[in-house]
């Protein structure tokens, strides 16, 4: 039983990471078509923004904050200098930019930076660890709490935005049908930024959040991390707000359950049982948990 | 190793979708070249002798992995063996003929160092080839010079079977790892008496699987118990907790726990494992050779116990001599016993050469007279080939100390 909490309460701490970052994906593909793959390194981005920030004398929630303009500030970069120009140009044209603007990201900060790995140091209050029952045997640090009350907090909060605001309501009705949402008059530049602003925002965070957990960081961190989330979209049903955040958590738990519960020898395996997940999910669902149906695709 | 299964991971989803898009099948489907590999590789000639001494030149390749997650071993590798070419070319070259050395980056990517190899042999007329990074790339261009018959000297790669899987061209300048894998496991049992031990081993490079097997082997053999194990695959793979509640799920904690694990894994394992609660010793190969480690984990690297090549404190003149030397051309002390090892192969190049080369200088001349090195003394200690080409060298014991890495002993291996 200990066993199992203690495992359920790492996986939902990854999978709280994964579904930040996954969001990203999701509402960048709802509106634009686009499986935006550089948008894993934004998460390095983030934490060498951090990192710099606080080596620089900030104190962490300032770092925290400057950290995330300064990956909004790429997002939007990126999105103005390398999708915007072929947004007529059709998905795999994106798709290949993206995967040029994550090696160049990639490339360009092991230029700036090297390929060393840096560490990543919070103060020692989030090491601490509060006893939540078996006899003192499942504990849960500072660390993951503050990582379940910010992902879910973000989750609400975006959740509200797209829900209740103009921009949210002009950002649904532009995936729903971008060129009906232009003729009514939504400005689809605008949603664009939009889109980028918090898909970016959420990844600065997840960043954070993720260096903050593991330690030490490097040029290459955000790929792998960047690849599950997209599957984690994937699953959930890309495009959906909620299934990117279902996707990112079933994703993580399922990761760690498959690595804590697989016979010796097979454990190691995880990562392939976990996409074997995503491909029975798709045989059943093709459009994942949560997503549209079909014939959205113009 | 994880590059090659990014650029697997990426030419497949491209593949998926230049189908799944309905759109015309000339797609880049196959053309996905991947994270770095994209780049041209970075390195170049630093030959010397722009004007060739009389006695012509011999052409020396480097292949070292400076940028990848094999960096962190090669760069001082990298460093070491500039250093020692430029001192032996400084000195009047080997028998009277300058060193051309000629280096790429594999950016610790299998097939590029394939290709690279290659090219070093074909392309620039390399004689003899050092560095390869870690044990499945060494494995993998080694194996393109053993059928160009071209001497590799592998200075990161521990794997004590090399020859064997690569034939005779192969030569280790580190020892192999049952000889440090049997070094840290006599410590744990008889030096700090730990009668248990958990064992965590990534399973993605032959390295960290030989580690822990020769570890598990001789500390069973010595009476101690390994009572379970626990392997990752480094894939971008960070989160430790299945290993951690494993081991906290067993019925009584071990004694030690044995990571076989690069750098970049030992700041978060050693993090985790201790914010867990677990603060058994902890012992490691010479992949945890790395002060940033201790920088990086800060209090939580305390209580970790590494082997490695050398002991730079040492008072041994060969140790103060290369320190002084690398410190003035680098600006730093190396930041582990890898830079000692690259500035050994180039001198164990020079020393078979003029030993027992009788001025052969072709590839299989060279070959043949490394064949031949008994008693080499180097800053890592003495090399001989004559038992097969892993030499049997003394193993260093240290400690992480409050960020910091302190030498503890060294031991000299049974033979």
């Amino acid at each position: 039983m200990d066993f199992f909490a203690g495992s359920l309460i790492s996986g939902l701490q990854l999978g709280s990471i994964y579904a930040l970052i996954a969001i990203g994906y999701s509402i960048v593909y709802g509106i634009l078509r686009l499986i935006n793959f550089a948008h894993g390194d934004l998460l390095m981005v983030a934490t060498y923004g951090a990192w710099i920030l606080i080596a620089r004398g900030l104190s962490l929630p300032f770092a925290v904050i400057g950290s995330v303009l300064i990956t909004v500030a790429f997002g939007l970069v990126i999105e103005r200098a390398a999708y915007r120009p072929l947004r007529d140009a059709g998905e795999e044209a994106t798709l290949i930019t993206s995967l040029a603007v994550s090696i160049f990201l990639q490339n360009l900060f092991l230029m700036v930076f090297t390929p060393k790995n840096r560490a990543f140091a919070l103060p020692g209050f989030f090491s601490e660890k509060l006893v939540l029952g078996g006899a003192g045997s499942i504990t849960i640090t500072n660390m993951s709490i503050v990582i379940f009350v910010v992902t879910g907090g973000l989750i609400a909060a975006v959740s509200l935005i797209i829900k209740k605001t103009r921009l949210g309501i002009a950002m649904r009705a532009c995936a729903e049908n971008s060129t009906a949402a232009k003729l009514m008059g939504v400005n689809l530049n605008a949603v664009v930024v939009f889109a980028f602003v918090v898909g970016s925002a959420l990844a600065a965070v997840a960043g954070v959040l993720y260096s903050g957990q593991y330690v030490s960081f490097n040029p290459s961190m955000g790929f792998m991390i960047g690849i599950k989330a997209f599957a984690a979209a994937v699953i959930g049903g890309i495009g959906s707000f909620a299934g990117a955040a279902a996707g990112g958590v079933l994703l993580g738990v399922l990761e760690i359950l498959f690595a804590c519960y697989l016979p010796e020898g097979a454990g190691v395996y995880q990562t392939a049982f976990v996409f074997l997940v995503l491909i029975v999910v798709l045989l059943f669902k093709p459009n994942g948990l949560f997503g549209a149906a079909e014939g959205r695709r113009s | 190793m994880k590059k090659k299964i990014v650029s697997t991971i990426m030419a497949a989803l491209l593949a998926a979708l230049a189908l799944a898009g309905c759109s015309s099948p000339s797609g880049g489907a196959g053309t996905a070249t991947g994270n770095g590999s994209a780049e041209a590789p970075a390195g170049g000639s630093s030959s010397e002798a722009a004007t060739p001494a009389d006695g012509g030149t011999i052409i020396v390749g480097g292949l070292w992995q400076t940028t990848g997650f094999m960096a962190d071993y090669e760069i001082p590798g990298s460093e070491g063996f500039q250093l020692a070419v430029d001192e032996i070319n400084a000195a009047g070259g080997i028998d009277g003929k300058q060193i051309e050395y000629v280096f790429y980056n594999g950016q610790s990517e299998l097939d590029l160092n394939s290709s690279l190899i290659a090219k070093l042999i074909d392309v620039d007329g390399a004689k003899v080839v050092a560095g390869l990074g870690d044990p499945n790339s060494a494995i993998a261009s080694g194996t393109v010079a053993q059928s160009k018959g071209v001497a590799t000297l592998a200075t990161s790669s521990t794997l004590p079977y090399t020859q064997e899987r690569v034939g005779d061209t192969a030569f280790l300048v580190p020892f192999g790892d049952n000889i440090q894998a049997y070094a840290a496991a006599e410590y744990a049992y008889k030096d700090l008496g730990l009668h248990t031990a958990y064992v965590v081993t990534d399973s993605t490079d032959e390295y960290t699987l030989s580690l822990s097997k020769f570890f598990s082997e001789h500390f069973t053999n010595l009476g101690g118990e390994i009572i379970g194990e626990a392997t990752y695959d480094d894939n971008g793979y960070t989160d430790f907790s299945p290993a951690i509640q494993k081991v906290k799920a067993l019925d009584a904690e071990p004694d030690a726990l044995f990571f076989a694990s690069f750098t970049e894994q030992g700041p978060p394992i050693l993090k985790q494992f201790r914010d867990a609660g677990l603060g058994q010793p902890v012992f490691s190969g010479d992949g945890l050779d790395s002060v940033e480690i201790a920088e990086i984990a800060g209090e939580a690297a305390n209580n970790t116990y590494f082997t490695t090549h050398v002991d730079y404190t040492e008072s041994n003149s060969k140790v103060t001599d290369f320190l002084a030397a690398y410190t003035e051309k680098y600006g730093a002390e190396p930041a582990n016993a890898f830079a000692a090892l690259g500035y050994d192969a180039a001198y164990l190049i020079k020393y078979a050469i003029e030993t027992n080369g009788n001025g052969d200088t072709s590839a299989e001349g060279i070959k043949n007279a490394l064949d031949k090195v008994t008693d080499f003394e180097g800053v890592t200690g003495t090399i001989s080939y004559a038992n097969g080409h892993v030499p049997n060298k003394t193993v260093y014991i240290c400690e992480f100390k409050d960020g910091t890495k302190v030498n503890l002993l060294s031991v000299v291996p049974e033979v």
